[in-house]
C-alpha cells in the first residue's frame, strides 16, 4: 500500500497541472525517536499492564511529565498529533492512584465525545492491568444512580468544565470524600481554553484551588495542549501558578509529505478560486483508489456529508463489491454509537476513508491514516497540524494537503508558507479579568463558600463584593459576604459564550427547521439583518427574521447574484487611557472604550463585478458595548504618520478603511481567534486623539484579552497584512484583502495600490 | 495583574455609562439597622443572631402504634422528632441555607413544636450546635420530602461549618403518602393533602415559593411584616406531620373508612408487610372489577407455592371475558409445574388467536413458547 502512495506521491511530482498550483511542497524528513526507561518506582501492576500492551520504554518527554507531576510541579506538555499524549498523565496519576487508597485525580476535557472516549482508553489501561481504580464519567449523560457512586468512590473523575461549573463545584460537600483527597488535576486540550472560553476558565480554575484549600487539598495540575505560540504563557494565565513547559517531543515519525495547494483562479477581479470542496474529492478520490487511507476535514457538517456521498458514489461506479472501499462521513450530531462504530472501522481497517468536520480534529483515536486532506484552512494553524497530523503512523510515509479557499486567512497562508512552517506564532489570550466574566464567577464562587474579608480571588476584589453586596446579591457580615439571593447562579452563567447570548441560526427552507449555527448578537446586527445575504460555510442564505430579544434569526436558502454588506456607523468614547507605548513608528494606546454601533442601512452588491445594484434599510436599535481596545496613533513625525500624509488626500479615507479591513483580516493569524472576535475601526482624525488612527478592540463586552494581547503581535501583523496585499492577485481589492472596491466612494486611484504603498513606506520608513 | 487594580475605577466608569455588569433584578433599599425582630411575640434570641420560641398544641397521636407500617417496630411515638424547613432557595447547593428550623416532639399530652430562626447569617453555627442538642442519635426523624431535601441540606450545612454529622433514622412520609393518594390527588404536595385528605384549611398561607424572599427582605431591607405568615407556615407544616402520620396509621390499621385512599395501594403494601388485611383488601378490590389487584394477589400465592389459589384467580379473572395476563400464567402453570403440554398448548393458541392481538415482540415470544411445546409434546410422543 505505501508503495502505491509513494507512487502517487511520484506522479503528483510530474503532473504540471497539479504543480502550478502548489504553492509550497514541504518534505519531512523521518525523525528517530528518543526512548528513557519506564520510572523505577513504577508499580508493578501498571508495569505490567504496559508491557502487556507492548510498551517497555517511554518516550523522553513523557518520562519527563511523570518526573515533574510527581514532584508536584505543575506542567504543561506540548503534544503533537499521535505523540502518547495521554500516558503523559495517566501514568503519574495512576502510580499515586496506587500508591495511596485515598488519592482522586479529576480530568477535564473541553467537550463530552472526548472524555468519553478517555474514559474508554484509561478503561483498557486499568482493566487489563487489574488495577483496583474505579473510573467515572460524570457529565449531563450520567445517569442519577451512577452518580451517587461515582461521589463517594470514583477514583479518577472525568468531566468538562460545564459539568464541572453547575454540577460539581456548586455541590461541593457531595463531593467532600473527593475534594479532601484530591492530588492531580488534568486539564486536556489547553489551547482549546482562549478567548472567553479561557477567560472563564481561569475563574473556574481559581473557584476549583478555593473549594480544594477549603477542604485541605492543593492538587498538582497536568495540562497539554497543541502546538501554540504561547503554551506556557497561556497556561499560566489559567493556572495562575509557575508552570513547567514540555515540549521536547521525544516520539518518532515517519517521512512526511505536506502540499500548501491553491485551486486555479477562475475570477481574477473578485479573487474567487475553484472550490474546495470539488478539490479535496478529486484528490481523495484518487488516493483511495490506489488504496491510501485518507481522512479529509472539511469545515461545515453539510461539505461533510456531501463529500463523502460523492465519494461513495463514484467508488460504486468504479468498483463492485470485491473490492470495497468504504468511506464513512463522522461530525457532531451523530450518536455516540454511530461514532464509536466509525472510530472502530478505522483502527481495524475496515473502513478505508473518512470525511469529518474538526470533530476527529482532538484526541480521539483512530489509529494511524495515511494521507489527509484539509479542504479549506481550519480556522488556526494549530488545528491545521492537529489535522494534518491524523495522517502518518510512526514509521511509515504519509502525505498532507491543504487546499485553500478563497477566504483572506486562507490565501494568506498558502502565499506565505514560511509563516505556516515557521514557529508557531499564533498564541492565545484570555482575559480573567473581564469584570463581567469574574462578577459572574464571584456570584458562583461566594454561592460555594462565603468570601472572608481580605481573600483574595485572582487578586483583590473587595470593590467587586461590595458592589455585589451593594445590589443585594451578598450579604456582608461578620467580616463576611455571603450569598444572599434564592437563585442558583451558575444555572444561568455559561462559560461559552460572553456575558450576551448568542443568536441562534435557524434554516426554515421548505418547512425545515434545523440549526446552521450561531452568532454573537454584536456581529448578528451587521450580518444578519433582515433581507441580508448571509453565506454560511459557503452556502447562500436570506434573512427573513432576525429576533434579537428571543436571540434567534430565521433564514432560507436562496440564489440572488449578489451578497450584502451593512453599512456600520461606529462611535467610539474613549473612556480612561491606561497605558501608552511607542512602538513600530507609532502610539499604541490600551484604553477602555465604549462602542455605540449602529446599522441603518446595507448595500446590494454583485457578485463579480462588484457592482453595487442597491440599498436598503435596517431597522435595528444602536447597540452598546463597553470594551477593551487598542488604539494605533499616528503622531506627527512618526513614520506612520508621514507615510499616510504621502497618501493624496482624497484617498487617505479610503486608505484607512482598507488598512482597517487587512488588519482585520490578518491579526487572527496571530491572535488565535475568528474574524469576528475583533472589531477595527479606522479614523482619519480621531476626536479624542487629535491624529489619525485605528481602534482595535475586542468585539466582547469586558474584552477577552485580544487588544491586550495586539500589542505583542503588532508589527508582524502589520507585516502580514503588507505581505496578504501584495501577493492577492486582484487588481483593485477584493475580500480576500483588503475588501472590495466601492463605487460609491467616488475616488479616482487604486485604493489597494494606495493602502500597499502606505504600508510600505511606512515599515520602510521604521527600519531606516 | 496590573489591570486589576484598576477594576474598581473600570467598574465606575461602567456605572456611570449605565453599564452595570448584569444582575438579578431587583429593588434595593437602604438597609435598616433595627431588625425589630424583639417585637415579634414569643421569640428569644438564645445566642447571637439564632431566635427560638417554642408553641404548644394538645397532642394528636396515639403512644404508639403497634402494627405500623411506616415507623419501626415498636417505635414509641414520644421518641419520635417531626421537623421541616425553610430555605434561602430550592437547590441542596453550598449556597442554600435553611433560615428556619421547625421541630415537633410529644411531651406527654402535649406537642410542642420548638421553632429556630436565622436572624443572619452569623448564628448559624449556633443554629447548627443548638440542632446537635435537640437531634438525639438513636431519636427517628419525621419528614416530609427530607429523605432527599432537608436532611442532605442539613448535613450540607454541618459539613460546610466543620461539624459531625449524626446519622439519623429517618421516616419520610412523602413515600407512603404517594402510595396512598398518588391515584386521587393531581399533586402529592403537603398542602394537597392537607386540604383533600386530611380536612385542614390554613387559610391564607404564603405560597412556598414566595418565601426565600421574605427572608432576603427582612435580612437586606429590615422588613418583618411577611415573616410572621412564614413562621406559622412553618408551623403548620409540622402539625400537619403528625396529623398525616396519626392519619395514615389509622388507614393502614384499617380503622378509617371516610377517607379516600387508593385501596390497590394499601393493599399491596400490606402484602409487602405479610399481613392478611391485604388479602382480604385485594379480593375485595377485584370484586370491584379491579383485575390489577387480581393479578398483584394471584403472584402472591403463585410466590408462596399456593398454586392452587392462584389458579382459581385466573380462572376467575379469565370468566369474566378474556384475560391475557391470567391466559399466560396458566399456560406457564401447566407447562411447567403440571407438565401437561397439551393444555399449554391449547392456552398459547388461544391467546394467539384471541380477541386482542398480541405485540409483534409477545407474538414471537409465544411462538417461541408453543415451538417448544410442540418440541416437548414429539419428545413424549
Amino acid at each position: 500500500m505505501m508503495n502505491s502512495l509513494s507512487s502517487i506521491i511520484k506522479n503528483l511530482k510530474d503532473d504540471k497541472n497539479f504543480l502550478s498550483c502548489v504553492t509550497r511542497w514541504e518534505h519531512i524528513p523521518p525523525r528517530i525517536g528518543k526512548y528513557a526507561e519506564l520510572p523505577d518506582d513504577l508499580n508493578e501492576t501498571i508495569r505490567n499492564s504496559l508491557v502487556n500492551k507492548g510498551i517497555e520504554k517511554l518516550y523522553t518527554h513523557q518520562r519527563i511529565c511523570y518526573e515533574t507531576a510527581r514532584d508536584k510541579r505543575d506542567l504543561v506538555v506540548v503534544t503533537p498529533t499521535a505523540s502518547g499524549k495521554t500516558l503523559c498523565y495517566n501514568l503519574p496519576v495512576l502510580q499515586t492512584l496506587m500508591e495511596s487508597e485515598e488519592a482522586r485525580a479529576l480530568y477535564l476535557f473541553p467537550t463530552k465525545a472526548l472524555s468519553q472516549d478517555q474514559q474508554a482508553a484509561l478503561n483498557e489501561i486499568v482493566l487489563d492491568g487489574d488495577l483496583p481504580v474505579k473510573i467515572c464519567t460524570y457529565d449531563g449523560d450520567t445517569p442519577g444512580s451512577l452518580r451517587i457512586s461515582a461521589r463517594k468512590s470514583g477514583r479518577i473523575i472525568i468531566t468538562n468544565p460545564d459539568m464541572l461549573h453547575s454540577g460539581i463545584l456548586p455541590n461541593h460537600p457531595k463531593w467532600i470524600e473527593f475534594f479532601k483527597s484530591l492530588k492531580y488535576i488534568v486539564l486536556d486540550e489547553v489551547h482549546t481554553y482562549r478567548g472567553v472560553f479561557g477567560s472563564h476558565m481561569t475563574n473556574l480554575i481559581r473557584r476549583i484551588k478555593r473549594i480544594a484549600a477549603f477542604y485541605g487539598s492543593d492538587p498538582v495540575f497536568i495540562c497539554c495542549s497543541a502546538t501554540i505560540g504561547n503554551p506556557r504563557e497561556l497556561t499560566e494565565r489559567i493556572l495562575e501558578r509557575e508552570t513547567v513547559l514540555v515540549d521536547d517531543n521525544g516520539s518518532p515519525s515517519g517521512e512526511k509529505h505536506i502540499i500548501l495547494y491553491n485551486p486555479p483562479l477562475l475570477d481574477p477581479v473578485q479573487g474567487i478560486r475553484r472550490g474546495i470542496v470539488l478539490e479535496a474529492q478529486r484528490m481523495a478520490l484518487k488516493l483511495l483508489k490506489g488504496g491510501v487511507k485518507t481522512i479529509v476535514f472539511a469545515r461545515s457538517r453539510i461539505k461533510t456529508e456531501l463529500i463523502s456521498s460523492y465519494l461513495n458514489k463514484s467508488l460504486a461506479n468504479q468498483y463492485n463489491e470485491n473490492f470495497r472501499i468504504k468511506v464513512e462521513p463522522y461530525r457532531g450530531g451523530y450518536l455516540p454509537g454511530e461514532r464509536r462504530m466509525i472510530e472502530k472501522g478505522l483502527r481495524d481497517g475496515s473502513i478505508s476513508g473518512v470525511v469529518s468536520t474538526n470533530a476527529l480534529e482532538l484526541g480521539i483515536d483512530i489509529g494511524g491514516l495515511d494521507a489527509s486532506i484539509l479542504a479549506g484552512y481550519p480556522g488556526s494553524i494549530s488545528s491545521a497540524w492537529q489535522q494534518a497530523g491524523r495522517a502518518g503512523r510512526s514509521s511509515q510515509l504519509s502525505l498532507s494537503m491543504i487546499i485553500a479557499s478563497s477566504s483572506p486567512v486562507d490565501q494568506y497562508l498558502t502565499q506565505n508558507p514560511e509563516y505556516f512552517f515557521g514557529a508557531s506564532p499564533e498564541s492565545g489570550f484570555i482575559d480573567p479579568d473581564n469584570l463581567y466574566i469574574l462578577i459572574d464567577h464571584l456570584k458562583c464562587a461566594a454561592f460555594e463558600i462565603p468570601f472572608r474579608k481580605g481573600e483574595t480571588f485572582g487578586g483583590d476584589v473587595e470593590e467587586l463584593l461590595d458592589y455585589l453586596e451593594e445590589n443585594g446579591v451578598l450579604r456582608f457580615t461578620a467580616d463576611c459576604w455571603h450569598w444572599a439571593d434564592r437563585s442558583y447562579p451558575s444555572e444561568r452563567i455559561s462559560l461559552r459564550s460572553g456575558a450576551e447570548e448568542n443568536v441562534v441560526i435557524i434554516d426554515t427552507t421548505k418547512g425545515r427547521h434545523e440549526v446552521i449555527g450561531e452568532m454573537d448578537s454584536h456581529s448578528a446586527r451587521e450580518l444578519l439583518f433582515e433581507e441580508a445575504i448571509y453565506i454560511h460555510k459557503g452556502d447562500q442564505y436570506k434573512v427573513l427574521k432576525l429576533d434579537l430579544e428571543n436571540h434567534l434569526c430565521q433564514v432560507e436558502e436562496s440564489t440572488v447574484n449578489y451578497y450584502t454588506d451593512s453599512i456600520l456607523k461606529t462611535d467610539i468614547k474613549v473612556l480612561e487611557v491606561d497605558e501608552e507605548d511607542s512602538v513600530s513608528g507609532l502610539r499604541l494606546v490600551s484604553s477602555d472604550i465604549l462602542v455605540r454601533s449602529e446599522v441603518s442601512k446595507y448595500k446590494k452588491i454583485k457578485f463579480q463585478t462588484h457592482e453595487n445594484i442597491g440599498y436598503g434599510d435596517i431597522y435595528l436599535p444602536e447597540y452598546e458595548m463597553h470594551t477593551r481596545s487598542a488604539v494605533l496613533l499616528f503622531p506627527e513625525n512618526s513614520p506612520a504618520r508621514i507615510a499616510f500624509e504621502k497618501v493624496p488626500e482624497e484617498l487617505q479615507a479610503p486608505v484607512m478603511s482598507r488598512f482597517a479591513t487587512v488588519v482585520r483580516n490578518t491579526a487572527p493569524l496571530f491572535l488565535l481567534c475568528g474574524r469576528g472576535d475583533i472589531g477595527v475601526a479606522g479614523r482619519v482624525r480621531d476626536p479624542h486623539f487629535e491624529e489619525p488612527g485605528l481602534f482595535l478592540y475586542d468585539n466582547y463586552p469586558g474584552g477577552i484579552g485580544l487588544a491586550d494581547g495586539f500589542h505583542a503581535q503588532m508589527e508582524k501583523v502589520l507585516h502580514a497584512s503588507l505581505s496578504l496585499i501584495e501577493s492577492c492577485p486582484c487588481r483593485e481589492g477584493c475580500p480576500s484583502c483588503v475588501g472590495p472596491c466601492d463605487d460609491r466612494d467616488g475616488f479616482s486611484g487604486n485604493p489597494k495600490e494606495a493602502t500597499r504603498f502606505f504600508l510600505a513606506s511606512w515599515l520602510s520608513g521604521i527600519t531606516q | 495583574m496590573k489591570r486589576r487594580e484598576a477594576l474598581g475605577g473600570r467598574l465606575a466608569r461602567l456605572k456611570k455609562e449605565g453599564l452595570n455588569p448584569p444582575l438579578n433584578e431587583k429593588e434595593t433599599k437602604n438597609r435598616q439597622e433595627a431588625f425589630g425582630l424583639s417585637r415579634l411575640e414569643g421569640w428569644t434570641e438564645i445566642n447571637p443572631c439564632l431566635w427560638r420560641r417554642s408553641v404548644r398544641y394538645d397532642n394528636p397521636l396515639d403512644e404508639s402504634y403497634s402494627r405500623s407500617l411506616v415507623l419501626p417496630a415498636d417505635q414509641l411515638v414520644k421518641e419520635l422528632i417531626f421537623y421541616d424547613t425553610e430555605t434561602t432557595g430550592l437547590s441542596t447547593g453550598a449556597g442554600t441555607i435553611p433560615f428556619l428550623i421547625g421541630i415537633g416532639m410529644i411531651h406527654k399530652e402535649y406537642f410542642d413544636v420548638i421553632q429556630l430562626f436565622l436572624s443572619d447569617y452569623p448564628g448559624e453555627i449556633h443554629l447548627l450546635k443548638e440542632l446537635n442538642n435537640i437531634f438525639q442519635e438513636e431519636a427517628v426523624y419525621v419528614s416530609y420530602n427530607g429523605k432527599t431535601y432537608d436532611s442532605h441540606l442539613i448535613n450540607t450545612r454541618f459539613l460546610m461549618n466543620g461539624l459531625k454529622v449524626n446519622h439519623r433514622f429517618e421516616v419520610d412520609l412523602l413515600y407512603p403518602s404517594r402510595r396512598l393518594w398518588k391515584k386521587i390527588l393531581t399533586d402529592c404536595r403537603l398542602g394537597s393533602i392537607e386540604k383533600d385528605i386530611l380536612g385542614i384549611n390554613r387559610g391564607p398561607d404564603i405560597p412556598g415559593a414566595e418565601i426565600p424572599d421574605v427572608w432576603f427582605d427582612f435580612l437586606k431591607n429590615g422588613k418583618t411584616e411577611k415573616l410572621e405568615r412564614v413562621f406559622s407556615h412553618n408551623l403548620q407544616d409540622i402539625y400537619s406531620l403528625a396529623i398525616l402520620l396519626h392519619t395514615i396509621e389509622l388507614i393502614t390499621d384499617g380503622i378509617v373508612t371516610h377517607i379516600p385512599y387508593d385501596r390497590f395501594a394499601l393493599g399491596k403494601l400490606l402484602l409487602f408487610h405479610k399481613r392478611d388485611e391485604g388479602i382480604e383488601l385485594l379480593e375485595r378490590e377485584l370484586k370491584r372489577g379491579n383485575r390489577k389487584a387480581g393479578e398483584f394477589l394471584s403472584l402472591y400465592w403463585k410466590r408462596m407455592g399456593e398454586w392452587e389459589k392462584a389458579v382459581d384467580l385466573w380462572k376467575e379473572m379469565n370468566k369474566r371475558g378474556f384475560h391475557y395476563f391470567s391466559v399466560e400464567e396458566l399456560a406457564k402453570y401447566y407447562e411447567h409445574h403440571l407438565k401437561d403440554y397439551g393444555e399449554a398448548l391449547k392456552l398459547i393458541d388461544k391467546i394467539l388467536k384471541g380477541p386482542v392481538p398480541p405485540s409483534p415482540e409477545i407474538k414471537d415470544k409465544l411462538l417461541h413458547r408453543k415451538k417448544r411445546l410442540i418440541g416437548r409434546l414429539a419428545q413424549r410422543d
